[in-house]
């Protein structure tokens, strides 16, 4: 293929990958008369916010959102803390049952959710009787279970970063007087960290993008539902509120898109080292 | 590597690996474990046997493989992997990250920049921009091209959900790609194609060698992600009469919506099993590769862009 016609291929694919965006955006802005017409038009003349500010005043929305951004970003920090303190004591030590250990991250990550979901449920409920905090209708649950389905693939990651580290860099410091800690972390963690964003990105968008999870555990307390919920009350038996749904939906994706822009670069970065080892 | 180059000690490294085993263990194998034991019993949601399970040893196994509705979901996952992980997701994303691959610039992140938005979009929000997208009465699809009371998701359930997951999906491959590309020395392309080879010899001799191990490690994932997947469930909810209902919704409808815990665990330990196949397949294949080619060096990271 020669260049210019690849490029406009490419730029074509992204543009009918984009599409679906496009309209949901289109769509929450649309007047309500507008959407559901016959002749949809891909634009609006009559752009309007009512729908935005149906949503976000009704409905417990901003309430869904916070607790959807306090599990997403309590999972993110400790899954980062967890799994760098792993994958530092795996590739930096040779202990007896280390490929055990190994074996089983890489196992438990190919668990399918929906498997676990009844198990789980029991599990959680019969937690929370015995600790506070994280039984059925917490966020606490929702954090615990998801900052354990992230971490398999966040060590299973960050093994290929820590191993990246040269390890004579260690000795020298270590040569220069500095203790255990200050190698941890002002010599690894630093000449880690692009590979522990590239690593939040996932569990950031797994936690905030959850349904399943968050549908099973938190059954009565409303006041602790998170977004996909929120997004639940917009569909009616007889008439679906589709301004409602993409101008919720529409919210719903600005924190991921802005995590996502903030690391964008050192992701792709980040994967191609994390594949190398 | 057989040191102690962090100082680490035996205590303190047990002690760095404990947090995530315990709660690995306690929130992924016990209730895996669980699931097996579960598989083993005639478990029900409601009724009698939900009160006194019994242990009903094979039955719920034999049950599942001889009945025709898993086989046919088996064999509609099957299609769904290969035609949406490894034809669509791979094949569009290595053909973008191929296109773009000596591209700087403004082309090259937007392309890349929309595809990935399509990636990290939640799965409930996505679901719903589909159902516009494909609804029979006022769907965005059937308004634009003109085709009125087009049931898409009714008609051809099957290929509504594997285009639904190549257009999610294909971002993770093209960064992978995108990535391992860089690894390939822009001098060898050249090299090659003054000697006259064709874009699909280069493809293959100069290329391929050299991002094997991605190519094996993104099929390996995607695979994986896609045999598993759940999110078509929202699309179709495995039908109409069973004809999108890949192996993790027919879990989802014989176990939550026939109430069968027991046949639920039972066929979630064989999408384990097959899982656990592919793992190990692909295990021995990069075992092959590392043996046979010196290590690789430390990540290069990709500068600009």
């Amino acid at each position: 293929m020669r260049r210019p016609v690849a490029d406009v291929v490419a730029v074509v694919t992204a543009f009918v990958t984009f599409f679906p965006i496009y309209w949901m955006v289109l769509s929450a802005l649309k007047p309500a008369g507008e959407i559901q017409s016959l002749d949809a038009r891909p634009w609006t003349l009559a752009p309007t916010f009512e729908h935005f500010q149906r949503v976000l005043t009704g409905e417990n929305f901003s309430r869904y959102f916070l607790n959807s951004l306090f599990v997403a970003l309590t999972v993110v920090v400790l899954s980062a803390l967890v799994a760098f303190l792993a994958a530092v004591a795996v590739t930096r030590f040779t202990f007896r049952f280390r490929t055990t250990v190994l074996i089983m991250f890489l196992v438990a990550q190919m668990v399918p959710v929906e498997a676990l979901t009844i198990p789980l449920f029991f599990l959680i409920r019969d937690l929370g009787t015995a600790v506070p905090g994280v039984g059925l209708n917490t966020l606490g649950a929702l954090v615990l279970v998801h900052l354990a389905f992230s971490l398999p693939f966040a060590i299973w990651m960050m093994r290929g970063f820590v191993a990246a580290v040269p390890e004579a860099l260690e000795e020298a410091a270590m040569i220069d007087g500095a203790g255990r800690a200050t190698i941890l972390w002002r010599v690894i963690f630093p000449l880690v960290a692009p590979g522990l964003v590239a690593t939040s990105v996932f569990s950031f968008i797994t936690a905030w993008n959850d349904f399943i999870f968050a549908r099973t555990f938190i059954i009565s307390a409303k006041d602790n539902q998170t977004l996909p919920a929120a997004l639940l009350v917009f569909f009616k038996p007889d008439e679906n509120d589709w301004g409602g749904i993409m101008a919720a939906s529409t919210l719903m994706t600005i924190p991921v898109l802005i995590f996502f822009i903030a690391v964008q670069r050192r992701l792709i970065a980040g994967l191609g080292g994390a594949i190398k080892d | 590597m057989s040191g102690d180059a962090a100082g680490l000690g035996r205590g303190r490294a047990a002690a760095f690996v404990l947090p995530a085993l315990v709660l690995i263990g306690v929130f992924l194998v016990f209730p895996a474990l669980w699931t097996i034991y579960l598989g083993l019993t005639d478990y029900r949601l409601t009724g009698l046997a939900a009160a006194d399970p019994q242990v009903v040893g094979l039955d719920n196994y034999t049950t599942a493989i001889g009945d025709e509705r898993f086989q046919g979901s088996l064999w509609l996952t099957v299609q769904f992997v290969i035609g949406s992980a490894i034809i669509g997701q791979a094949g569009l994303g290595f053909a973008i990250a191929w296109t773009m691959r000596d591209r700087r610039g403004p082309v090259r992140r937007v392309v890349e920049g929309l595809v990935l938005l399509s990636w990290i979009l939640p799965g409930s929000v996505v679901a719903f921009l589909w159902i516009a997208l494909l609804d029979r009465d006022g769907g965005t699809l059937n308004t634009l091209l003109g085709t009125p009371e087009n049931a898409w998701l009714l008609d051809n359930p099957m290929l509504s959900i594997i285009v639904f997951n190549t257009w999610r999906g294909t971002a993770f491959s093209m960064m992978l790609y995108a990535a391992a590309l860089e690894n390939v020395p822009p001098s060898h392309l050249e090299t090659a194609r003054l000697a006259g080879a064709s874009t699909f010899q280069q493809l293959r001799d100069v290329v391929l060698p050299r991002i094997k191990g991605h190519v094996l490690t993104n099929l390996l994932l995607i695979s994986l992600w896609t045999f598993n997947d759940f999110t078509p469930f929202l699309l179709t909810a495995g039908g109409p009469e069973g004809r999108s209902e890949i192996l993790p919704v027919y879990v989802y409808n014989v176990a939550i919506g026939d109430g069968q815990l027991g046949v639920g665990a039972a066929v979630s330990f064989l999408i384990l099993a097959i899982n656990l196949v592919f793992a190990l397949a692909y295990l021995r294949l990069i075992r092959g590769r590392n043996r046979a080619e010196a290590p690789l060096q430390a990540p290069s990271g990709r500068g600009g862009g």
